[in-house]
């Protein structure tokens, strides 16, 4: 997102022209949009597929047991326990997260 | 161990607490209908982010929820745990990349956003097809679960269950109809959760285990499951990791795409209030997310090879097993059947929208009268409704599988169709029509030769999207290019949508 070049100050109030498009946002607010939005996309990503990737590495035989199936967290299987509870907790984390940064967003383009 | 079923035979208590359940959901609708009017003129009354994300629960809520989770989570292990994930991960994506635009665009189901978008008939015939074929599975799944209950109940067959269950649907979809009953979606959710909740403390206290926090004291259960048998949770003991990924992905884009999951923004008083119901609805989801794994730790201790047959009714085996008396589990049995009715009301309704509004009005017959409307209407809610019989009878699948195929086309097809629409002002109909058709063909051919090992492998019916989103949205851009940008209307339309002055 930080590549691009920012528009000149006249054309961001003018009627956009062009298509619109998440990689070349139109104005600066639509830019402080689409790089949250990308953030949390990224941070989203990692929060699920982290726990893939490392029961992968670490797998132990086909049926992926590892020291993350075997540590106990709170008494769950560790890996049991990140997918059930913490990814599904960190979702509504995500979501807190970005409805109060795109708030001052909009508070203050808007 | 042996199998252990369920109880046969008629249960008086269930059935009274089941047709109570009901009728209070109707009286509810129509004591909240006589507010609504007499608010209406006082006050500009207006729901809230938290109302509004109880009403997102209760949308959300069905028997592939109630039902459904459970049974994976029991047949399936670790892969059954991508279900939870799959439906709670959408929501993230929902919220930043369509909830705030469409609250915007002012369109609140998929084949109204695509034929306006897409300025395009044919474009939103095909999406309205695509709603009525997912709407069929979705149903499908709802009716299995609420033939299994019927059957515990009131001890007939399955099949004579899912008639008489269907029967009643309907009944209750045109008695709601013509009382004019509003949802009350807070009320609704409020009693479904606590049907949900409240046997589960008391399995957990019945089994040892600290009764007031069963979503964390079953850990311990979990653990001593997956020792007793690594299937329960051993990552990759059902399906390897590809599965587990594309499963997950499917079901987190499919969530965006369902219709009627996109039409509760329409409620609310504004954009603001769109976005923040989002979380909150997540939250009030979680409630039943986080207990339903707990039930089936329970379950596994208590009937550790109950298998297929009675992995769907896996919450009242539990339940019975840990000895809770027959009306309490009555209750949960209520609550499975309402999630069940809401949803299909919802969706019979959304079906036949898309026929009667979106193919024959706007397609075939613009000049049809209202009340030509209301005749394809009925006609398409009987027809689908005895279609989905047909499938249920002989149900292809567990319930979670059944509705997940939905959510597959749904994520092959619309998904990437609204988010090039939202974000891409270049995307043109013939783009949008080539990758809705490439996601279509992709999400039923994994479906229909799944008896393929090569497809069952990389292209599993519950994972398409894995594949299909990408391809869908690869088509799109490069169709888009080679063809005419679309008209000057449409760009202005999204820059009002964006924030782009």
């Amino acid at each position: 997102m930080d590549v691009q070049t920012p528009l000149p100050k006249g054309q961001e109030s003018a009627k956009a022209t062009g298509y619109i498009s998440f990689f070349s946002p139109a104005s600066e607010g639509m830019r402080a949009e689409t790089r949250l939005i990308s953030i949390i996309v990224i941070v989203w990503a990692v929060m699920v597929y982290i726990m893939p990737v490392l029961l992968i590495i670490f797998a132990e035989n086909p049926e992926g047991a590892s020291f993350l199936t075997r540590a106990k967290f709170l008494g769950f299987p560790f890996h049991y326990w990140y997918a059930t509870q913490f990814t599904t907790i960190g979702f509504v984390l995500l979501c807190t997260i970005f409805s109060y940064f795109i708030d001052k967003v909009y508070a203050k383009y808007r | 161990m042996e199998f252990t079923g369920l109880t046969p035979g008629f249960k008086l208590a269930p059935a009274i607490i089941l047709f109570a359940v009901l009728a209070s959901f109707i009286v509810v609708g129509l004591t909240s209908k006589v507010q609504e009017m007499e608010g209406y003129w006082v006050a500009g009354r207006s729901i809230g982010p938290v109302q509004n994300g109880m009403a997102i629960a209760s949308n959300w809520m069905s028997a592939a929820s109630f039902m459904g989770v459970p049974g994976i989570l029991y047949m399936q292990g670790y892969f059954g745990v991508g279900y939870v994930v799959g439906w709670t991960g959408g929501y993230v994506l929902l919220l930043m990349l369509f909830a705030g635009q469409i609250r915007r665009f002012g369109k609140y189901t998929a084949p109204d956003f695509v034929g306006d978008r897409y300025y395009s008939n044919w474009a939103r015939g095909l999406a309205a097809t695509i709603t009525l074929i997912l709407s069929t599975f979705y149903i499908t799944g709802q009716y299995k679960g609420i033939g299994m209950m019927f059957e515990w109940i009131f001890g007939w067959t399955y099949e004579t269950s899912v008639i008489i269950g269907t029967v009643l649907v309907l009944f209750y979809v045109l008695i709601s109809g013509m009382l004019g009953v509003t949802k009350n979606q807070v009320v609704q959710y409020i009693i479904l959760i606590l049907a949900f909740l409240f046997p589960l403390f008391f399995i957990a206290g019945q089994m040892g285990y600290f009764p007031l926090v069963p979503q964390i004291s079953y850990g311990a259960a979990a653990y001593k499951a997956m020792e007793l048998d690594p299937n329960f949770a051993l990552p990759w003991a059902v399906k390897g990791p590809y599965q587990w990924i594309a499963l997950t992905f499917t079901l987190m884009v499919g969530t965006c795409g369902l219709p009627h999951v996109l039409t509760r923004f329409y409620t609310t008083p504004d954009a603001k209030t769109a976005r923040w119901s989002v979380p909150w609805g997540l939250f009030f989801i979680l409630l039943l997310y986080w207990s339903a794994p707990a039930y089936t730790a329970f379950a596994k201790l208590l009937n550790p090879d109950g298998g297929q047959a009675i992995a769907d009714v896996i919450i009242i085996s539990a339940a019975e097993l840990a000895r809770l008396p027959q009306w309490f589990i009555g209750f949960l049995a209520a609550g499975a059947v309402s999630a069940g009715f809401s949803t299909v009301s919802g969706l019979l309704m959304a079906a036949a929208a898309a026929v009667s509004h979106d193919i024959y009005h706007r397609i075939l017959k613009p000049d049809a009268t209202p009340k030509q409307q209301m005749i394809v209407a009925r006609a398409t809610t009987v027809v689908l409704a005895l279609v989905v019989i047909l499938i249920a009878l002989k149900p292809p699948a567990l319930i979670a599988q059944l509705v997940a195929m939905a959510f597959a086309i749904a994520g092959s097809t619309f998904f990437p169709t609204l988010l090039l629409g939202i974000w891409w002002g270049r995307a043109t109909k013939q783009g949008a029509i080539a990758g809705m058709l490439v996601g279509l063909v992709i999400s039923l051919s994994a479906l229909f030769f799944d008896h393929v090992p090569f497809i069952a492998q990389w292209v599993p019916y519950v994972g398409s999207a894995f594949i299909a989103a990408p391809l869908n949205l690869l088509v799109n851009v490069v169709v888009s290019l080679m063809t005419p940008p679309p008209p000057q209307e449409v760009q202005d339309l999204l820059h009002q949508v964006h924030l782009s002055s």
